[in-house]
């Protein structure tokens, strides 16, 4: 056995070298390497490809919901663009063949209460990523629906706007062209949306169980 | 040459083992993040957690995040 680690200085550096090789290798082997070349648009094709998709139709989402949710969400859909397509807005690279916008759905208030807030989520069970959206202060009566928009789940951007009466910050929500109006994690048909908590006015909760089954 | 290869077989074990388990490692871990958004509204992200306890998760990160932040006015005003 001592004999075995009686190597050569020359074995013990090409052995180093191997190793951080294999290593540098497997590495970027689990980066998905991106085979899609960057294509951006110039300002007035980005335009027309723009009007098309906010013309384009809405696409079904899939629900998954537990037995017991007190509040329902009866339809959801998104906006879809192919992998290239979101390359040409965005300027980003996708592994996504296609990609789909942040949803829509509308909710039903299926309990006796009065809800004053929810926990709206996006799930990929493959990637075990949940994206959510919590929204607080609201009053859904029993029966009543409500309307989750796009927009919820954009994450602002600031903007700041100098003038000769002074300084001033705006914060506006990212439209198509930024990589912030899709879901970046999974395909339309990989994922699902679903409600996970909901609080009512009398200060109770619904949560969402483990036993519930939603992967 | 035989000892060269065995090292070789052994390292190769080693550095495979090493990888899988940072791997492991970093796949399993359940971890969120979260932002206020306009109008109060609160955006959360997690990975690797189970459906409920994300949702669990998003809830206790936005309530520290609402407490840290204060009132955020809605999209569109200064």
């Amino acid at each position: 056995m001592f004999s075995l680690f009686n190597t050569t200085r020359k074995t013990i550096i090409f052995m180093g070298c191997f190793v951080l090789v294999i290593f540098a290798v497997a590495l970027t082997l689990s980066v998905k390497t991106n085979s899609q070349q960057l294509q951006v648009l110039n300002q007035t094709d980005k335009d027309l490809l723009l009007k098309q998709v906010e013309s384009s139709p809405e696409q079904p989402v899939n629900v998954i919901e537990s037995n017991n949710t007190p509040l329902k969400i009866s339809n959801a859909t998104a906006k879809e663009i192919s992998g290239s397509d979101f390359t040409k807005l965005t300027g980003k690279v996708t592994d996504l063949v296609t990609v789909a916008s942040f949803p829509e759905a509308t909710l039903v208030n299926h309990s006796g209460k009065t809800i004053t807030g929810f926990v709206f989520g996006i799930r990929d069970p493959k990637t075990k990523t949940l994206q959510t959206v919590n929204q607080q202060k609201i009053a859904i009566a029993p029966g009543a629906t409500y309307n989750v928009k796009r927009e919820h789940f954009l994450k602002p951007e600031k903007t700041t706007t100098a003038t000769s009466e002074g300084v001033s910050q705006k914060l506006i929500l990212p439209k198509a062209d930024s990589e912030k109006y899709w879901v970046d994690f999974a395909q339309r048909s990989d994922f699902y949306v679903t409600i996970g908590i909901v609080f009512f006015e009398d200060g109770s909760r619904w949560a969402l169980k483990s036993e519930d089954g939603l992967k | 040459m035989k000892r060269f290869i065995v090292l070789c077989v052994t390292m190769f074990v080693l550095t495979i083992g090493s990888y899988s388990t940072f791997i492991t490692k970093t796949v399993s871990a359940c971890g969120c993040g979260c932002g206020i958004y306009c109008g109060g509204r609160c955006g959360c992200r997690c990975s690797g957690c189970e459906t409920a306890d994300g949702f669990g998760s998003c809830v206790t990160c936005c309530d520290q995040a609402r407490e840290a932040t204060g009132p955020v006015a809605e999209c569109g005003a200064s």
